[in-house]
């Protein structure tokens, strides 16, 4: 044992130091002075890390770019419309109020439509202090359903009152020849009208609405195609359909029922009861339409206006903005893509935006019913048949009658577009 | 009597109670509301003298959905306090 030591010992320690000076001096970069202040030779590191780095790299930076881009031009579009919003307002006043339509993509949630919206439109919205109210709908039929019901419920309104104008009293003018009449004395004034009482009795104030100015205002936005569509299958529903509900309808949803029930015996589960009623069917079907009779309550030959003089939301200007949303395993590249590049999907959004805020419309064509028809390239195909199947309003043709179309505006976006760049 | 000239001074006396606790809540509220309103609202620079566009619509949706609100939070208090499952009571 004590033999053994001595001599392995240098033995170890010569073999150690060939290893150190065999081994190649570490490739890199270094000076004299960095050398030094004890700092190392400067080197890349291996092959494998320098692969890692880079991609790490390129695409964190990819993503952070496209972030950074999106608020930059969320930001750029709001500067636009913001001296609207920096007008002195009186209280009496209102401002000028959309109704935005919101559907989620096919197969999808209603999020992803929302999502947009918060992030693309609502900004430019706010910024520009346009009043807004949203209908959303989870199921296929909603918003058609409640855009003919609320046009269904004017006509109503409008042909159980009288439809005579209201006749103001008219201080009579006293001349020889014709009868005196006599007009109550409440009726010509009021006693704090004379006495000079409004600082104490304030009269009501009276609210003033942007939009009953002129005949074009308010406007109605949808997002995603499939809102474009239920929306004016919505408008023909209401306007050209029956204010009661017809027949066949009525045999229809039996049916439904009933063959619900059936299924739900058959399956034997105790589920508890579907809270929603199931969406209501059209009252009128689309071959129908031209001869039905447009409104015959409403007095058409002018802008129909609610009693606050704003023209009701079926004559006011409409835009579609398009919700690009892929589904599926193949889609998946073209998704990444669309993911890194969505700062142009901001862009087109916002400079949209900025012209329904600007409201400049021109009258709608039958062209104009294929607005942003080209998302229907994008709908699952497996959904589109499963919907032809169902015969479902999504997959079928836009149907319009010329009455109805020749009434409805556009709003003039790319026009705005190119007046404001100048 | 005696019976009859006291009872009604018992009532009227709660009833006046009632009526300023009543409008004391009302008060808090309405000072409550307006200063949730006033500093989400108003721009604290005070450039100019009158409302923008902006803060005016700000202000009537702020004014809507405080009451909305509160509506909301007193009738499922309401609702709490019949089952009486409010506070853990049960």
């Amino acid at each position: 044992m004590s033999d053994t030591t001595p001599t392995d010992k240098p033995a170890a320690a010569a073999t150690a130091a060939t290893t150190t000076k065999t081994k190649p001096p570490k490739k890199g970069w270094s000076n004299p002075a960095l050398r030094m202040m004890g700092i190392p030779r400067l080197s890349l590191p291996s092959r494998n890390w320098m692969i890692f780095w880079t991609v790490l790299a390129s695409i964190g930076g990819g993503i952070a770019y496209d972030k950074y881009q999106q608020k930059q031009i969320r930001a750029k579009w709001m500067e636009k419309v913001e001296p609207l919003s920096h007008v002195t307002y009186t209280t009496e006043k209102l401002p000028r109020k959309l109704t935005i339509y919101i559907a989620p993509p096919p197969n999808d949630f209603l999020d992803e439509s929302l999502k947009l919206f918060k992030k693309f439109i609502k900004p430019v919205l706010n910024a520009s202090a346009l009043d807004f109210e949203i209908f959303s709908e989870t199921r296929q039929g909603d918003i058609r359903s409640a855009v003919a019901q609320r046009i269904r419920n004017l006509r109503q309104a409008q042909s159980e009152q009288p439809t005579e104008p209201d006749v103001k009293p008219v201080v009579p003018v006293s001349s020889g020849d014709a009868e005196e009449v006599l007009v109550s004395r409440s009726d010509l004034y009021k006693a704090k009208d004379v006495l000079g009482l409004y600082k104490i009795f304030p009269s009501e104030v009276e609210l003033h609405p942007e939009d009953s100015d002129s005949d074009i205002a308010g406007g109605v936005v949808c997002i995603g195609r499939g809102a474009f569509k239920e929306y004016i299958t919505g408008l023909h529903e209401g306007l050209l359909g029956p204010l009661t509900k017809p027949q066949f309808v009525i045999d229809e949803e039996l049916k439904a029922e009933q063959e619900l029930k059936e299924k739900a015996e058959q399956e034997d589960s105790d589920d508890e009861e579907p809270n929603l009623k199931p969406v209501p069917k059209p009252w009128i079907k689309p071959e129908q339409y031209a001869e039905a009779s447009f409104a015959p309550e409403l007095d058409i030959s002018r802008v129909v206006k609610t009693s606050e003089g704003i023209p009701e939301f079926f004559e006011q200007p409409i835009y579609v903005f398009k919700v690009p949303n892929l589904i599926g395993f193949t889609t998946i590249p073209l998704k990444i893509y669309r993911y890194f590049t969505k700062r142009w999907l901001a862009d087109d959004y916002g400079a949209k935006a900025t012209g329904v805020v600007m409201n400049k419309t021109r009258p709608f064509t039958k062209d104009d019913l294929d607005f942003a028809a080209d998302e229907e390239k994008e709908w699952p195909k497996k959904w589109v048949k499963t919907g032809k199947e169902r015969n479902s309003e999504w997959v079928q043709d836009l149907q319009a009658d010329d009455r109805i179309i020749s009434r409805l505006k556009v709003f003039d976006v790319d026009s705005d577009l190119t007046t404001s760049n100048e | 009597m005696f019976g009859l000239g006291g009872a009604p001074q018992v009532t009227s006396q709660q009833k006046l109670q009632a009526a300023e606790a009543e409008l004391d809540m009302v008060t808090g509220m309405f000072n409550a509301l307006v200063n949730q309103c006033h500093n989400k609202c108003i721009s604290k620079q005070y450039n100019e003298s009158d409302v923008t566009k902006q803060e005016a619509l700000c202000l009537d949706r702020c004014v809507a959905k405080y009451f909305e609100t509160n509506v909301q939070v007193g009738e499922n208090m309401q609702k709490l306090g019949q089952s009486g499952a409010f506070m853990g009571r049960k």
